[in-house]
């Protein structure tokens, strides 16, 4: 297995683009990502975080772009390369309803990858019920099936059945939107006592912004392929440069009737553009109050801004004079 | 509306109490439907009762008896569905025909099935240029006129043995299925369960055998028994009109043509096969349905 | 508008359905009011029974498998559950109008939006097609829709899902309607677009002063808009109070239980406090308090195993269904 420098980041994916036919689900997007770390990636329906994960472990081809995982290039791998990358990238999908098939035991299910990776059955017998033992799920109850759980206890067998070959990375797609509330803060204290005793990276696609904001240690806001704003948590959440993040965080509702009104909300007008003709210069200008000629014209560069992020807008105050990558 | 859907009992942790595969849900699911569950006694026992025909009548099939020639159904002599012209016992020469039509109609279910599945999940799961090729050939083959062609081929290819027209309807009746399939594939194959087993390695083999065509076996089963109970008409029309299975090889088509002349007088030579039809097709629908039934019911347990 | 008889009396409501499972008992014993004008926010997670309340108001639960076994559901004070299906057709988009979850399924997909809008008035009211349609129009343009002359004769797809919702609501209100009743109205909507249709959804209740039942998961949502709450569980009411109280002195172990597990976009716990174990099966409910067998308060004790207990009064407007509410006061689980 390579061994990367420390200094190099786990997940390096530069200037990404997907586009189905005339639709450009993935514009342009570029992050890193290290170990032990969570990456946000949030944005409403149509910005492509979850195109953008996809690519990552592979599902989707990317149109350009590279994607480079722990020394591999992801983007243009295939066969053997590609099943040998995804022992160290997984992913978890979202709906706990249709991830496990209904006709397989979970025993059967978590054995799957270790019987295709070669591993021998005594020890695939050990390894399932570690796994289930790791997400909080006792091994006696593997030889039954799906339906047979409640929707958390169905998202703990799919992050278990990720975990089967011991990753670096795991990508989590909206892993908890589909869960009822109580059970979503059950899951989320799972995700984070693995990370801290695996070691796990993860990217977390989501658009639940509470969420996000709890067990993200960075974040990365999409809008219609593109990333907008990208910085640490709190740069984020307590001080968004970026227009549409500062809408996002608005739309909100507050957890309390006192505060109820004092809040100015920026309410958005207009709807998503046609992902097949984005605007010009900003995609976001034509919903944007600050929006002004520059905006369609130049297209603003993804810089650092006052705050410590990186940002595209023209109105958010630069930091120095410095474009950093 | 939709029920909200009921969890199974739990215990502490959340687990059913119960475990029961989705197979015995299934099964007693369909259990519970209770024409399905007589139609497939009926049915059985109609099945057997063909198959042991020798054993049951005394009589052999072509056993001419003219003294006992065009008597009607009779306690006497044992001829409980009459005699023909020539005194063969009726009773028998239907049990006969049952054995052929079932014959021929359970060939044409299996080989349909295993064509229409093996063309529709290529076509499905590769999509592209195969499912265009595949596709079309498979509506080549819809198009066609199926009876006109049917008659052609009998006359041309075939010796009218049942072994022959099964493999002739077949070569018609395998596109339902085979459209069916294409569907269940074109979905399942972009659900979570196949993109996660893609992901832990699965070849594409593996993912056909395991994962997808295990959850397209419902219906895929409920077509085949439709298709039994269709090749079982056409069939039988094929005999009517003389192009089927023919003489001396028994049908019940074959049996309501020949008795068809004397039908105001003889009434019982063309009812009691033309019941027997009835009867059989009937009965495999309720249990079609049944089927159906139980899996849609096995659907909505898996939510 | 007398401001001391409830508009809506729900009493004592029992819905099930037969399932080959099992009787799932959807609703059991649910009671609760709303008032001329206020917006009462029904809270609960799946399975909880607050859907097929309002399904059970309105007449629209599938009998069978489902049958209303008891109760009375009191409008403006007529039973709604012994009228006939005619009479209630001329309550329901009359005087108490439904938002459903997915507009999509709402509304036609063979007709335009303003066609359907415009039937709907028709259907109740006395005007002339001219009359419906320019009302219409401009009720699509109250709720935001741009260009609304021109939307009025699109179809349901060529718009967008908030703009299809907030046609909906449009629908919803053309008739002055005296209840709406909003079922997980912005569930399925993006953030940006759900703060458009609950202020839209603000809006058209001031407009008409009608009473609102929002029945919803998002606590943010009912932090936002409700004034009274109704928290449920297993199909039965396990608190009510107004607004404020319910979010700063909860009295259910649930509703603490709740509040405390969620992660706030303001805060920044090390770790959440979700409630453990799963929501219960409505086939076979737990003995005694459905929330028992994961209640901390309980610790098991004999009396929550045994006795279902009963929604009493605790405070001023506040009521609670649990054996041993007084204990919460002094523990005092609250958010941080």
């Amino acid at each position: 297995m390579s061994t990367i420098p420390t200094d190099e980041p786990l997940l390096r994916v530069d200037g990404l683009v997907k586009h189905f036919a005339a639709v450009r689900a993935v514009d342009g997007v570029s992050f890193t990502l290290r170990a032990s770390e969570t990456l946000g990636l949030v944005g409403e329906s149509g910005c492509g975080k979850s195109t953008t994960g996809r690519c990552i472990i592979g599902l989707e081809r990317p149109t350009a772009g590279s994607v480079v995982f722990d020394g591999h290039v992801v983007s243009t791998a295939t066969g053997r390369e590609l099943r040998a990358i995804r022992r160290d990238v997984q992913y978890v999908f979202q709906d706990p309803f249709s991830s496990l098939n209904p006709l397989m035991t979970i025993h059967a299910t978590l054995e799957e990858p270790l019987l295709l990776a070669g591993v021998a059955r005594a020890d695939r017998r050990v390894r399932v019920a570690e796994l289930m033992k790791l997400v909080g799920l006792a091994p006696e109850h593997a030889n039954r099936f799906p339906h047979e759980f409640s929707g958390g206890q169905r998202q703990r067998i799919g992050i278990a059945r990720a975990l089967a070959l011991s990753p670096k990375l795991l990508i989590l797609d909206e892993p908890v939107s589909a869960l009822d509330v109580s059970i979503q803060a059950q899951v989320i204290n799972l995700l984070e006592d693995l990370q801290d005793r695996l070691g796990l990276a993860y990217l977390f696609v989501a658009h639940d912004l509470s969420v996000v904001s709890h067990i993200c240690h960075r974040v990365a806001v999409m809008y219609l392929g593109r990333i907008v704003e990208i910085g640490s948590r709190d740069e984020i959440f307590d001080n968004p440069t970026h227009p549409y993040t500062q809408a996002l965080l608005s739309a909100v509702p507050i957890d309390d009737p006192d505060k109820r009104g004092q809040q100015s909300r920026i309410v958005l007008t207009g709807d998503l553009p046609n992902p097949a003709n984005p605007p010009s210069g900003c995609r976001f200008r034509t919903r944007c109050w600050k929006a002004a000629e520059i905006c369609s014209n130049t297209e603003p560069p993804l810089e650092r801004k006052a705050g410590g992020q990186l940002a595209a807008c023209h109105f958010a105050p630069p930091l120095a004079a410095e474009t950093v990558a | 509306m939709t029920v909200p859907l009921p969890s199974t009992a739990t215990d502490r942790e959340g687990l059913a109490v119960a475990h029961r595969s989705q197979f015995r849900l299934f099964v007693s699911r369909f259990f519970r439907h209770r024409v399905a569950m007589i139609s497939l006694v009926i049915l059985t026992a109609i099945v057997v009762a063909a198959l042991n025909a020798e054993r049951i009548s005394p009589y052999p099939y072509d056993g001419m008896n003219l003294p006992a020639a065009n008597l009607g159904p009779t306690v006497e002599g044992g001829h409980y569905f009459g005699t023909d012209k020539l005194g063969r016992d009726y009773f028998t020469r239907v049990l006969y025909g049952t054995r052929t039509t079932i014959f021929v109609a359970m060939t044409v279910a299996v080989l349909a099935t295993l064509t229409g599945t093996l063309i529709g999940a290529f076509a499905g799961y590769f999509g592209g240029r195969i499912d265009n090729i595949l596709m079309r050939i498979t509506d080549l083959v819809i198009i066609l006129p199926g009876l006109a062609l049917l008659m052609i081929l009998t006359t041309f290819l075939g010796e009218g043995t049942p072994i022959h027209v099964a493999v002739l309807l077949s070569s018609l009746l395998w596109t339902l299925v085979a459209r069916i399939v294409r569907a269940q594939f074109m979905s399942l194959k972009r659900r979570e369960f196949v993109e996660a087993a893609i992901l832990a390695g699965a070849s594409p083999w593996r993912v056909i055998w395991r994962h997808i065509l295990p959850n397209t076996l419902g219906p895929i089963i409920v077509n085949a028994t439709l298709t039994i109970s269709t090749a079982i008409l056409i069939e039988s029309a094929l005999s009517f009109i003389g192009f089927g299975v023919k003489p001396p090889t028994p049908a019940l088509g074959q049996l309501i043509s020949q008795g068809r002349g004397s039908m105001q007088t003889q009434w019982w030579l063309v009812t009691f096969p033309g019941l027997m039809i009835v009867t059989i097709c009937l009965t495999i629908n309720f249990i079609g349905d049944g089927l159906r039934d139980a899996l849609d019911a096995r659907q909505a347990q898996r939510s | 508008m007398d401001r001391h008889t409830p508009l809506l009396s729900v009493e004592d409501l029992v819905t099930e359905f037969r399932t080959p499972d099992g009787i799932v008992h959807a609703v059991d014993r649910v009671s609760y009011s709303v008032w001329p004008g206020e917006t009462l926010a029904v809270v609960g997670e799946s399975g909880s029974g607050k859907s097929v309340t309002a399904m059970s108001i309105l007449g629209l639960v599938q009998q069978p498998p489902g049958r209303i076994v008891g109760g009375r559901v009191v409008f403006e004070g007529r039973d709604l559950l012994q009228m006939s299906p005619r009479e209630m057709r001329g309550v329901r988009g009359k005087s108490i109008a439904m938002i459903f979850q997915d507009p999509m399924t709402s509304m036609n997909p063979v007709f335009t939006v303003g066609f359907q809008i415009t039937e709907a008035m028709l259907a109740h009211g006395n005007m002339t097609k001219r009359e419906a349609q320019d009302r219409t129009i401009a009720m699509l343009s109250t709720v935001g829709v741009p260009d609304a002359a021109m939307r009025f004769h699109q179809y349901p797809h060529q718009y967008s899902g908030g703009m299809r919702q907030r046609a909906l609501i449009a629908m919803a209100i053309a008739n002055r309607p005296r209840l709406l009743i909003a079922d997980e109205p912005t569930t399925a909507l993006d953030v940006t677009i759900q703060a458009q249709v609950f202020e839209t959804l603000r809006m058209a209740q001031a407009e008409t002063e009608a009473a609102m039942i929002l029945i919803t998961h998002d606590l943010g949502l009912v932090a936002e808009l409700a004034d009274r709450v109704v928290v449920m569980y297993g199909g039965r009411v396990v608190e009510t109070a107004d607004v404020r109280v319910l979010f700063h002195a909860p009295r259910h172990p649930y509703t603490v239980g709740l509040l405390k597990s969620l992660p706030r976009i303001d805060g920044r716990a090390e770790r959440l406090s979700p409630i453990p174990g799963a929501p219960p099966s409505l086939i076979h409910l737990p003995s005694g308090c459905p929330f028992h067998p994961r209640c901390a308060l309980s610790n098991d004790r004999a009396l929550c195993r045994s006795e279902r207990p009963p929604l009493r009064e605790l405070g001023p407007n506040h009521r609670s269904a649990c054996h041993f509410a007084e204990e919460l006061v002094d523990a005092r689980g609250l958010p941080a």
